[in-house]
């Protein structure tokens, strides 16, 4: 057989091999007959409404602490691996390197998360305080004899302010709360108390209503979670390696 | 009612025409996110993350390509970003697991050839196997897949033949099975 006749039946046999190939790749991934469409679209509609409050604009005065808050949840993690990994070969410096190698131990990530969750309770526990003396102030130009319109506008702002940087801290406290950091059960419970607020928090909408607020305020006391905070964080800054 | 007109119904904030352009195009982006993903929620995730970023940005759309050519393309640039992360966190699960036995053709069992073909598929490149699945299982053009993966028609189907060789080498002892 000449060139030209092999070429041809090279030809024939790729022809036949793409084919045979398109045909058993159909069932590649095969998707189900039935798509999911009202799901998916109930789905989308709450995705939309869950992602619409995010097209606010943090205040210059609140954009850094939102910024450090997730952050500093990164570094705490980070740094706290590092100063833990340093303390466990602290003690014994004539470890072996397989012994060194070995300080990075499981046990290492649940203290630096409890770290972290350090970082988080300063985080949030700044947010509550900017949002008492808020709550105090809005309080105070309902009684002043001030411009009513402008303080309302001043608690507009401040509020949508407020429910930003609260979003920005609930995903974060969300994180703790999946991580090891929420298997201990009192940090779990604090942090789901947290998480409660921060929502309620995340939800106050421009417009809100004293009534909101004083809601808000009304389940940091009960729930006392400012002390609670304080309780948590621990009273020596320098063992989160600040 | 046309794509344009649509397009300016939604932008109008009309939630009708929101789900009118959901219900024209869901089917097609869905089956080609399950084809990226073959996981029924991942291909949900993917489908819910495309709506809701078409919808977030319609109002930049030039709209100097079709509609359902710009939504495909945030679906499978979305599909597959997705698709990274969900190697990444796997990756970092099986580190036990040797790299290079992920997703290769693995002799040892010796399955049908459908099932070596998909493992072989899932373990082309990935410029390779997305236009692979593109073209040769779902029926795109080249010219589409230039369009929605922003490449040249001319390298999709370099990529193309690049794949189906890849596919050829890796399916070698099953050679018999098609040529015969």
């Amino acid at each position: 057989m000449n060139d030209h006749g092999n070429r041809e039946n090279d030809d024939v046999a790729e022809e036949k091999w793409t084919e045979t190939l398109r045909d058993l790749a159909r069932d590649y991934n095969q998707p189900p007959m039935i798509v999911p469409r009202e799901a998916m679209w109930a789905a989308i509609v709450a995705g939309q409404r869950r992602d619409r409050p995010r097209i606010l604009q943090i205040s210059h005065r609140f954009a850094p602490l939102a910024a450090a808050a997730v952050i500093v949840l990164a570094v705490g993690i980070g740094i706290g691996r590092v100063t833990v990994s340093r303390s466990a070969r602290t003690p014994n410096t004539t470890n072996t390197a397989a012994n060194s190698a070995n300080s990075a131990t499981p046990t290492a990530v649940p203290e630096a998360y409890a770290i972290a969750t350090t970082q988080q309770l300063l985080e949030v526990q700044a947010l509550l305080t900017a949002f008492d003396a808020n709550n105090r102030q809005a309080t105070g130009n309902a009684d002043a004899t001030r411009d009513p319109k402008a303080s309302a506008k001043a608690d507009a702002k401040a509020d949508a302010h407020l429910a930003s940087w609260a979003r920005d801290l609930l995903s974060n406290t969300r994180l703790l709360l999946d991580s090891p950091a929420g298997a201990d059960p009192h940090r779990r419970q604090l942090l789901e108390d947290l998480e409660l607020v921060l929502v309620q928090i995340a939800a106050l909408s421009p417009d809100a209503a004293a009534s909101d607020r004083a809601a808000i305020a009304h389940t940091l006391d009960d729930a006392q979670v400012l002390p609670r905070i304080k309780a948590a964080i621990p009273t020596n800054q320098n063992q989160v390696g600040l | 009612m046309n794509d344009d007109a649509l397009i300016d119904r939604v932008l109008a904030g009309d939630p009708a025409a929101q789900r009118a352009l959901y219900d024209a195009h869901v089917d097609r982006v869905y089956r080609l996110a399950y084809r990226f993903a073959g996981d029924a929620d991942l291909a949900r995730d993917f489908t819910q993350d495309t709506f809701i970023k078409a919808f977030a940005s319609l109002g930049s759309f030039k709209r100097r390509s079709s509609l359902s050519t710009w939504l495909h393309s945030i679906g499978v640039s979305v599909a597959l970003n997705g698709l990274r992360s969900v190697r990444r966190l796997r990756e970092r699960e099986t580190t036990a697991v040797d790299e290079a036995t992920i997703g290769a053709v693995r002799v040892g069992s010796e399955p049908d050839l459908k099932e070596r073909l998909a493992r072989a598929i899932d373990a082309l490149p990935e410029g390779y196997r997305t236009v692979f699945v593109m073209h040769d299982v779902e029926g795109y053009t080249h010219e589409e897949i230039g369009v929605v993966l922003g490449i040249e028609s001319g390298t999709s189907k370099a990529q193309l033949s690049r794949a189906r060789a890849k596919l050829r080498t890796a399916l070698a002892d099953f050679a018999g099975e098609w040529i015969a």
